[in-house]
């Protein structure tokens, strides 16, 4: 029995050392996830302990298939979107301007190195609709079908709020670039 | 097309693949007090204890005890009760509960009576539970205010957050100004209407800068600006544009021809050299106006007169150039009336007086002359009479001897005092006087 499932096991008993072993153990990678998703580091710190206690509480329910971690990810982005329900999905409702052109796509590429930071910068500043679409797309990979059902949306809505997300974030790539590059020329 | 948009996804899932942000130190203790209130709130076989039973026991009282009675009985209960058995007192409580609000102090009191004169033991054991019921009536619809209070904390922080959340929305910039175009010089006072924003920054096109939240900027130079705000708040700044155009102002210009006028005769010109204009007003100074762009004028009395143009250019600009004293009105003049009945009892030699209306005398009424010759023909183109002098005019004689009646054709050429020369014809009608 590895030592993984035997902290789990302990968890499920409400073994509150081995929950906070759990917590040490993948706190900060979770919220690494979580913060993604969010505006702010509190608003990330509430969907870690939303999600934590959905964790603890549905541990027994984990089918062991795959890694813990995975599962706990996904949670945490279940979390994030159900805390993006709550708060933003309504208020920031946006009209869909209809066929936006999608252009030719000119080739990327990226001469600065651009910290984390500068691209978490990025993210949280998108609206959050396309925060949501693009963190579930990009990064994590989830299909636009599924994403639409994931947000309660349609599936042209997710692709055009992600085209538009990307749009905007390269805009601010671009201008991060330029002022980058003025910064090393001075 | 896969292919070849996947560079914003790999910059973005290499940066954040194994990303990890540490949490607050008192992360873990909020964590394990939300846990604790979940785990509680979550009915599980496994864990029934106490605590549900009470709840089950307290709900199912307060449930007999709200279908069973009517309000009034109860305080005569309450106090017939008070040799009852243990769940008596407890009965009571759970009424009073929700009823507390409607009831009189006095039958708290008598509650409060009757609770004391319990025996020690069940009392301890009533206190115990009540403070039980006080947080597992959850379950039931009753939300006890202990609970609630602990809700409406958490409800109150989210709150704050969400109010948090709009603070520190990325800021929008906007901005506004009664009138985007104007003539130079022109002054705009623009008011912002950004959001979300604490700093703004302005750049007004023309290498002019502020920072003040509503600047008023002078554009002393016609030309197309893109005015720019950047409005800055704690999660970011943002841009926005406006063009401003300033136009140039038209320039009123113009000559008056002839500088010496004779008035009334001679008209007065007006050439305008007015530049980016394209609407003129003129004010000649006598009362009339002419909206021509090279207007001609007749002045009917001599005098000082200030001439004023007004311009307009085609977005509305304006200028005014005013003359005064514009030009030198001379009253030099010559003019010959059409008729005169001579004097039938001998000639007068043709010297007049201005004033008289005996009109016996053909002559002019005339100023400034400074040479003059008239002539004056029949109708066969005899000339008849002729005078360099303006003081002497034609008495209707011819040797001596009356002419007859008849139209006669007269000419007159001279100078004025101003040099300016004249040229003058016309016909004259002899009318046969009546003889007395």
């Amino acid at each position: 029995m590895t030592d993984e499932s035997r902290i789990i096991k302990r968890c499920i008993r409400k073994d509150r050392s081995a929950q906070q072993q759990l917590f040490d153990m993948y706190a900060s990678i979770l919220l690494g996830v979580c913060r993604r998703y969010t505006l702010d580091l509190p608003e990330a710190e509430d969907i870690l302990q939303e999600g934590f206690i959905k964790i603890f509480l549905n541990l027994k329910n984990f089918s062991g298939k795959g890694p813990l971690i995975n599962w706990m990810r996904k949670i945490m982005i279940n979390t994030a979107i159900t805390y993006y329900h709550k708060h933003y999905k309504h208020r920031f409702h946006q009209e869909i301007e209809e066929s936006e052109t999608t252009g030719v796509l000119t080739v990327e590429e990226w001469d600065a190195d651009f910290t984390r930071e500068e691209l978490l910068k990025v993210i949280q500043d998108l609206p959050p609709g396309y925060r949501m679409v693009f963190n579930l797309y990009a990064i994590e990979g989830y299909k636009h079908k599924e994403i639409g059902e994931l947000l309660d949306i349609d599936v042209n809505t997710s692709k055009s709020q992600y085209s538009r997300a990307r749009k905007l974030i390269r805009e601010q790539l671009m201008k991060l670039e330029k002022k980058k590059k003025l910064k090393t020329l001075k | 097309m896969e292919h070849d948009f996947n560079h914003i996804e790999d910059l973005f899932r290499n940066a954040f693949s194994g990303y990890q942000v540490p949490p607050s130190p008192g992360l873990w203790k909020g964590l394990v007090r939300k846990l604790k209130v979940r785990e509680f709130l979550r009915f599980d076989p496994s864990s029934f204890n106490m605590y549900y039973l009470g709840a089950i026991v307290t709900v199912g009282v307060a449930g007999v005890l709200l279908l069973g009675k009517p309000g009034q009985q109860d305080r005569l209960d309450t106090q017939a009760a008070q040799t009852d058995m243990l769940q008596a007192p407890e009965q009571d409580y759970e009424v009073a509960q929700p009823v507390q609000k409607e009831e009189t102090p006095l039958n708290e009191a008598q509650n409060e009576a009757t609770k004391a004169e319990a025996e020690a033991i069940n009392n301890k054991t009533i206190k115990e539970q009540d403070a039980r019921h006080e947080s597992e009536v959850a379950e039931v619809p009753y939300v006890t205010p202990r609970l609630e209070a602990q809700e409406s904390s958490q409800v109150a922080i989210l709150k704050a957050r969400e109010e948090d959340g709009f603070r520190t929305l990325m800021p929008l910039a906007a901005f506004e100004a009664g009138q985007w175009s104007g003539c130079v010089p022109f002054t705009v006072t623009f008011s912002n209407t950004s959001e979300y924003a604490e700093s703004y920054s302005w750049n007004f096109g023309d290498g002019g800068m502020s920072e003040k939240k509503e600047p008023t900027y002078i554009f002393d130079e016609p030309g197309e600006y893109a005015v720019t705000l950047i409005a800055e708040g704690s999660h970011g700044k943002d841009v926005v544009t406006h063009n401003v155009t300033v136009f140039g102002r038209p320039k009123a210009s113009f000559e008056i021809y002839p500088e010496d006028v004779y008035i009334p005769d001679e008209p007065v010109n007006f050439h305008n050299y007015s530049q980016n204009a394209e609407r003129y007003r003129w004010d000649f100074g006598d009362g009339e106006i002419s909206e021509a762009a090279e207007p001609v004028h007749y002045y009917k009395t001599t005098g000082n007169y200030n001439i004023r143009l007004i311009a307009w250019s085609a977005e509305g600009c304006v200028d005014s150039l005013t003359i005064t004293n514009a030009f030198e009105s001379t009253a030099c003049n010559i003019q010959f009336p059409n008729a005169f009945r001579p004097n039938p009892h001998g000639p007068s030699n043709g010297y007049y007086t201005d004033g008289r209306t005996t009109n016996e005398v053909f002559h002019p009424v005339c100023k400034g002359v400074v040479e003059y010759q008239l002539r004056i023909y029949n109708r066969m183109g005899q000339l008849v009479f002729e005078s360099n002098d303006v003081n002497i005019g034609w008495d209707g004689y011819v040797n001596d001897k009356l002419a007859r009646p008849d139209v006669y054709i007269w000419k007159a050429r001279g100078r004025f005092s101003n040099g300016q020369e004249f040229v003058k014809f016309g016909n004259v009608t002899l009318v046969k006087s009546d003889i007395n």
